[in-house]
């Protein structure tokens, strides 16, 4: 595989993919659409020439999950240094129980649980696309259980 | 414990879509942002060549056409919309064509091998692809900058329809840059029957497709249009001037 993606098969051949991350991410859909739609962005403008499909799938993850905690990052300070404001009541989505909690853990948490447990990607494959060490990951993991176990009891 | 994360998170997230309109407005978005990333380096050289050759700024229009013997009535507007809306075309508008020329040729040669899995790409979308067809003239786009007073026609980018019968399901965008061709899809918006009715009810009739600020127009012979996925079109007159607008290589004929 080689050569720049022709952009209409790329977008449809990840669509469904990375706007189900990214909605994992983010609280509202509306949030989750622009995340997606930046991933594809950067996708089409600053990509390299993937070696194959899977190289394809995890830079893209990568990228949706840098973009997505970029984006939360943003908002908490904004709110944060926003002294007036009240805070925007979220709207109402239709999240099951597991989904809300992942969604309430931390960002480098949430990280690791949706590359692992969602994705299915082994702590040696999580450390190699986050650039740390896997017993890092590992640790990530063994933490997040822990956490969601407290949250779904 | 961890084979429940798992199976839940897949189980709420699969049921997780796009709305066709969504994903068509996400693509369009995506298209139109990464083309002007490149783009605007372009510009950036060029105007640095305009400033520093002063004389040759003026010969950088290309005229595609005689002005004088086609413009036999006024613009409606003739200047830029006082009211603060969509400007248009006037008597000192400029006229320009840009980007490498894609034929309906080389789109018919790209069609040929690749239509199979694009329609295949429509299908796993929910657009009713099977034995759908493609236009074999497709149609560029001539674009209105009011700020600079310019129609540009940018021959880069192509657009044929897909018909499913007579019904069109999506408008399949060519785009030809380093001399290689890639496709982009627009479909699913709900103003396509609205769309197929217009394009049955005008057959016969040369259509001019045409951009003005963020409308997207089809331009009838008697200036009247039909504004391309549910556009708002406030600001914009009842009628263009089709003439003023005109170039051959934005015109389809259904």
């Amino acid at each position: 595989m080689s050569g720049k993606p022709d952009p209409g098969a790329f977008y449809l051949r990840h669509r469904d993919h990375i706007y189900r991350l990214c909605y994992a991410y983010m609280k509202r859909r509306a949030d989750a659409e622009d995340c997606c739609e930046d991933v594809f962005v950067r996708a089409l403008t600053r990509a390299p020439e993937f070696k194959d499909e899977d190289h394809e799938r995890k830079w893209l993850t990568v990228v949706a999950g840098n973009i997505c905690k970029n984006r939360l990052r943003r908002e908490k300070l904004l709110s944060v240094l926003s002294l007036d404001s009240v805070p925007e009541p979220e709207a109402p989505e239709e999240d099951g129980g597991v989904l809300a909690a992942v969604r309430s853990l931390p960002p480098k948490y949430k990280e690791v649980v949706l590359l692992h447990y969602y994705e299915g990607y082994t702590s040696e494959q999580i450390s190699q696309m986050l650039r740390c060490p896997a017993s890092t990951v590992r640790n990530r993991l063994k933490d997040a259980r822990a956490m969601l176990k407290e949250l779904l009891h | 414990m961890d084979n429940f994360i798992g199976s839940e998170l897949t189980k709420e997230l699969e049921n997780v879509v796009l709305s066709a309109d969504s994903s068509e407005r996400i693509f369009k978005s995506v298209k139109k942002r990464s083309a002007a990333a490149p783009r605007r380096a372009a510009v950036t050289v060029l105007a640095v060549l305009v400033a520093v050759c002063a004389a040759v700024s003026s010969a950088v229009v290309i005229s595609d056409r005689a002005r004088d013997t086609v413009q036999t009535e006024p613009t409606p507007s003739g200047s830029p919309d006082g009211s603060g809306g969509t400007a248009l075309p006037g008597p000192g508008t400029r006229y320009t064509v840009r980007g490498e020329d894609l034929t309906d040729a080389e789109a018919g040669e790209y069609f040929a091998v690749n239509l199979p899995w694009i329609l295949s790409s429509l299908s796993s979308s929910g657009i009713e692809a099977d034995g759908a067809k493609v236009s074999e003239k497709g149609y560029c786009h001539v674009k209105y900058d009011a700020e600079n007073d310019i129609c540009v026609t940018d021959t880069g980018f192509r657009d044929y329809i897909l018909f499913s019968g007579d019904v069109p399901v999506a408008i399949l965008t060519l785009c030809k840059e380093n001399g290689a061709i890639s496709c982009s899809p627009a479909f699913g918006g709900e103003w396509f029957g609205a769309y197929g009715e217009f394009l049955k009810a005008h057959a016969g009739t040369p259509l001019l497709f045409v951009y003005l600020g963020s409308v997207e127009a089809v331009v009838l012979p008697d200036g009247s249009f039909f504004a391309v996925s549910d556009f708002p079109t406030d600001g914009v007159s009842e009628k263009l001037d089709y003439n003023a607008l005109y170039n051959e290589r934005a015109v389809y004929t259904p």
